[in-house]
């Protein structure tokens, strides 16, 4: 006798069935090819830091599948998914550091420029460079992930009716920092 | 600046779905350029969506089997730790039964033992000549549970 007929719920767990996970291997699969990208650049723009987006990405999809991710369609499981993303940065922000990420300076969460990361690709450009990490991540969300401010506040855990005050100013500081640099 | 605009929406909307500039009305391209607000929208979001597509080209994801591979070993590992924790638990009330037990007993024998302690020198034939074997069989079993507990744990941590 083996631990594992002992204890049959581990030696089930290798195939666990679709009902548990929310999704198959296949549904999965689909759903990675189609989210993965969208939230690594969220990552790494927010982050400023290629490397910690690819770590922060795997540990997503991995937290995503271990937990119960919402099962009302693709939008609430990718919204869930940026979720996870966002709250893996802030603990990773908060272990390494006291404050809080509204104080952090932009300079301090960018990565730096080394040679390794000075792929065009991969950098930020200047002006979102400057910007404090919790204007980047409202910017990013409304703007180039075109989320509802309803949808941001669900996925920052801020509350709605500051949203829209936040990236007001987020906004009108990143205008300021493109029009200097001239950014388009 | 005013927080929002009327037309707001409508730029948004033509951000979103690739129409501007040039499949956007005249009349849209001209409130846009003579409204603050709107212009830095589109500003903005340009300026956003030539880095979300930069970033997109960037991107290098792991094959989908392999997060599914590490996903599927984390909760296996979830569960056996969920199956195992009983089974710390059973050991910890059985070391605070015997213990207990070992009290109980001793508290029972405490005015003999004593007592007999003052009159002649403790040894441990004295002792087994008052309790019988019984003490020797309770410390045995109280060092074996320790032992098996602290193999566990240790076991547990690696």
């Amino acid at each position: 006798m083996n631990w594992e007929s002992i204890i049959p719920n581990v030696a089930a767990a290798g195939e666990l069935p679709a009902a548990q996970t929310a999704m198959d291997n296949d549904q999965f699969t689909a759903f990675y090819d189609r989210a993965s990208r969208p939230l690594w650049a969220y990552l790494a723009r927010t982050s400023g830091d290629p490397a910690l987006a690819d770590d922060l990405m795997q540990e997503s999809f991995i937290r995503f599948l271990t937990s119960s991710p919402p099962l009302d369609g693709e939008v609430a499981s990718r919204r869930y998914l940026f979720r996870i993303g966002t709250n893996l940065l802030r603990d990773h922000w908060r272990r390494n550091r006291t404050v809080s990420i509204d104080e952090l300076p932009p300079e301090r969460s960018a990565a730096p420029d080394n040679s390794a990361q000075s792929d065009s690709r991969l950098t930020l450009s200047p002006a979102l460079a400057r910007l404090r990490p919790r204007d980047r991540q409202l910017l990013w969300l409304a703007h180039a992930e075109n989320y509802s401010h309803r949808e941001i506040a669900e996925i920052t855990g801020l509350a709605t009716a500051s949203i829209r005050l936040l990236l007001f100013r987020a906004r009108r500081e990143m205008s300021r920092l493109l029009t200097r640099g001239g950014g388009l | 600046m005013r927080l929002t605009c009327a037309h707001l929406d409508e730029v948004r909307q033509a951000l979103h779905n690739g129409h501007w500039p040039e499949a956007s009305s005249p009349e849209l391209r001209a409130h846009v350029a003579a409204c603050a607000r709107c212009t830095q929208e589109v500003f903005v979001t340009l300026h956003l969506r030539k880095e979300r597509s930069e970033a997109l080209a960037g991107s290098r994801p792991e094959p989908a089997s392999l997060i599914w591979w590490r996903a599927q070993a984390r909760r296996r590992e979830a569960v056996l730790a969920r199956a195992t924790r009983p089974i710390l638990a059973a050991q910890v009330f059985a070391l605070v039964v015997v213990v207990a037990a070992v009290g109980v007993t001793a508290a029972s024998h405490w005015s003999a033992v004593v007592g007999r302690a003052l009159a002649a020198p403790t040894s441990i034939a004295t002792l087994v000549d008052l309790w019988g074997i019984a003490p020797l069989v309770v410390a045995a079993v109280i060092l074996s549970t320790l032992g098996a507990v602290a193999l566990y744990l240790s076991t547990d941590r690696r």
